[in-house]
């Protein structure tokens, strides 16, 4: 029993283990393209990534990356070595400051970066403003400078279309519009308009809820949103057969078949994969299959991504923590910093610390495991650092007094008597953690947070649950098994005092 | 065997010892007496070094002690404090045995010495696998002892050991203690705020008030002949039943 704070040690040297088990499913691919995290990204990127295997090659499709900064750096830094971009998405906001004339010089910046575009594939899917038909009507709205005359409108535009050069600040400007706009998902936005607490919103020319909703685009008559052409973005070294297999796909694809396999997917129910499948074999003859996982497959993958990425971080952060945690006990200085600049983490945005990491280290996931490290040290460093001040200062002087050197203090009395509010804070790590790490399928790291976004996207609950219920069921079972382990593992004189009391 | 040289300490405004110079003569008791706040444990930590002295020295043998010698110097000594200071996560054998364990001392010997004194201390068998707070106050004080008496300390410095007990285990222990000191023919220490209880365990009594030394001899000096005022009121403020 003496003996015991070793064998609370084994046990978290045992997390460490696990980690081992689960391999990224990407490993294997000689090529990887990416899609952003909207429906028509993703069936590009699944068409990619057939073209891809049907020009002889292993590719991995890593879809519903977290915009267009993240695509763009990771296509740069190779992580990526294709995805689904417009051009005027290109021209006016990753290269904005470029002032690019045409596509001509467009595909000029891009080769000053080792970087091409396909032909256009066809479609021109630039920004439109839209409003359910029957308002339009009432109100006599056809164009945008109609919206002028009506103040009272409440405008919802997606948190991109808001923030971008081409979108709501240079179109208020230039239609000289009174209202002020908020930011929210575009999926939501039109749920929003369904229910009546919005009048208008950004879509896409090819969106299928235009139909479905029973909307009026309403006219660019002062011709402000440039051209969005649909290219394929990709690193000028690939592969001939590869390029050709690209090639293929220009100029098949107007916005009406656009809209039609968006709509198959968003509003049908099916899967890119699948859509995307019976494209290529209508429009080009192709013969290819689509890899789409069934439902266990998808959760056994999901759940050994996000296990990966939790047990990872925590057992970084548990190895990092603790000795913080001692030295923030021990030196009050130290202390002050440690526990200062670990809360600091704390505060900034789950989303923005993972995207910052990008260019650190890629999409995937490492930048998912090094923002969640980052996240795990508040709690366990707090509560290791808490665990040994709060000890009876009679105790620890008895200690000093009998002649133990530190070390021995440390490992024999101080950590002991501490390991309950140590594991505490493992615990409130893990769970946060458990539920943080939802977020890293927007770098590309999968887990649980693949099925909520495409869950989102699609408007599927059902797939929302599919990550959302393991995700929850991930930190109750985390949550227990820490309980457990205080109550099986540590030894009786280390359990708060009354916890063995008849 | 223990020397103390214009001993000062200041603890932010107040002045906890005040060049306080005394001995402590070997193989008896010696009391160290005052009112809370009068600086003896204060004293008491000073010689442990757990408290460096702003001025002033303590030599054990004749001798300065150098940093490398302090923890040579602990395991000389034996501490016990009011409530003990039982490592609460341990039981009353492994608190016993943790010194002697770090200095790879032999596991038979250790149990063997931990059973001896724990038969000269009145503690039952059952109870050395018992945790602290598993035990009665006087059981802990017992132990507490026990665990300072382990290696056999040439000192033993006692830090009102028995302040926070009933009347009874008090009673009990201090007679407990006289004999056991006797026997021992160790240096003690006693560090209390009651006179009675100091003159009853120790020959020579040294009265502490502010940070100084009043008067030092033994319980008859004190108080037939008191150093000043304070001394007189010390000695005089008692109820007789």
């Amino acid at each position: 029993m003496g003996r015991s704070f070793p064998r609370i040690a084994w046990v978290l040297c045992g997390l460490l283990v696990v980690p081992l088990l689960p391999e990224p499913v990407s490993a294997q691919a000689q090529f990887t393209v990416g899609s952003k995290k909207f429906t028509e990204s993703v069936i590009l990127g699944e068409m990619l990534a057939q073209a891809g295997r049907e020009a002889g090659f292993a590719v991995h499709h890593q879809r519903e990356l977290g915009g267009t900064r993240v695509l763009f750096d990771a296509l740069r830094l190779g992580h990526i070595d294709a995805y689904p971009e417009y051009t005027g998405t290109l021209r006016f906001e990753v290269l904005a400051s470029e002032g690019l004339a045409d596509d001509a010089a467009l595909a000029r910046a891009l080769a000053l970066r080792g970087l091409a575009m396909s032909a256009p594939l066809g479609f021109n899917n630039s920004y439109a403003l839209a409003m359910r038909a029957d308002q339009a009507t009432r109100l006599g709205i056809r164009r945008i400078s109609d919206l002028a005359r009506h103040r009272e409108l409440v405008l919802g535009f997606s948190n991109e279309f808001m923030d971008r050069e081409d979108g709501w600040p240079g179109l208020r400007d230039r239609y000289r519009l009174p209202q002020t706009a908020r930011g929210l998902d575009h999926d939501l936005a039109y749920r929003a308009l369904e229910a009546g607490d919005l009048d208008v919103l950004d879509v896409y020319a090819t969106d299928a809820e235009i139909d479905y909703y029973g909307l009026t685009v309403l006219a660019d008559d002062l011709g402000y949103f440039p051209e969005y052409r649909a290219v394929i973005l990709h690193r000028a070294d690939l592969p001939a057969a590869m390029l050709r297999g690209f090639a293929a796909l220009a100029g098949r694809m107007d916005a009406a078949e656009m809209a039609r396999l968006n709509a198959r997917v968003k509003l049908g129910g099916e899967r890119e994969g699948v859509v995307a499948a019976d494209f290529l074999q209508s429009a080009l003859g192709w013969q290819v299959r689509s890899e789409e996982a069934g439902f266990w497959r998808r959760l056994l993958t999901h759940g050994g991504q996000h296990l990966l990425l939790v047990a990872l971080s925590l057992a970084a952060a548990i190895v990092v923590s603790i000795p913080l945690g001692i030295l923030a006990a021990h030196r009050r200085r130290a202390g002050q910093i440690i526990l200062g600049a670990t809360g600091i983490l704390q505060t900034i945005p789950a989303l923005a610390l993972l995207v910052v990491m990008i260019p650190l280290l890629g999409i995937g996931a490492a930048p998912a495991v090094a923002a969640l490290f980052l996240y795990s040290l508040l709690p366990i460093v707090r509560n290791t650092a808490a665990g040994l001040t709060g000890i009876d200062p009679e105790v620890l002087e008895s200690a000093r007094a009998m002649g133990l050197p530190g070390a021995t203090r440390l490992r024999r009395i101080e950590l002991p008597l501490a390991t309950a509010t140590i594991l505490a804070g493992i615990k409130t790590a893990a769970v946060i953690n458990i539920g943080t790490a939802t977020l890293a399928a927007l770098v590309g790291a999968g887990g649980f947070g693949q099925p909520i976004l495409s869950g989102i996207r699609l408007n599927d609950t059902g797939l929302i649950l599919e990550g959302a219920l393991p995700a929850a069921a991930l930190a109750i079972a985390a949550q227990a098994g820490f309980e457990w382990a205080e109550r099986r593992l540590l030894p009786r004189g280390l359990r708060a005092a009354g916890a063995d009391a008849p | 065997m223990l020397e103390l040289r214009g001993v000062s300490k200041r603890f932010g405004d107040a002045l906890a010892l005040d060049n306080v110079s005394l001995g402590i003569a070997p193989h008896q008791t010696t009391a160290l007496v005052g009112t809370s706040g009068c600086g003896k444990s204060t004293l008491l930590r000073i010689i442990l070094h757990l408290v460096t002295p702003d001025s002033g020295e303590v030599r054990i043998d004749g001798q300065r002690q150098t940093r490398t010698e302090i923890p040579t110097t602990r395991r000389r000594c034996g501490y016990v404090t009011q409530s003990g200071g039982l490592f609460p996560h341990l039981t009353v054998h492994q608190n016993a045995a943790l010194l002697a364990q770090h200095l790879r001392r032999d596991p038979a010997w250790i149990r063997q010495r931990s059973a001896e004194l724990a038969a000269r201390l009145h503690l039952e068998p059952p109870l050395l696998e018992r945790l602290p707070r598993e035990l009665s106050g006087g059981q802990r004080q017992r132990a507490a002892l026990l665990r300072a008496l382990m290696l056999a300390p040439d000192l033993l410095l006692l830090d009102e050991p028995l302040a926070a007990l009933d009347p009874l285990t008090r009673h009990d222990l201090q007679a407990e203690l006289k004999e056991l000191f006797a026997e021992l023919q160790a240096t003690v220490v006693f560090v209390t705020h009651d006179l009675a209880e100091a003159a009853y365990l120790a020959p020579q009594l040294i009265l502490m008030h502010a940070g100084r030394v009043l008067q030092e001899g033994s319980a008859t000096a004190l108080r037939e002949r008191p150093a000043d005022r304070y001394v007189r009121r010390f000695v005089a403020a008692r109820r007789d039943f």
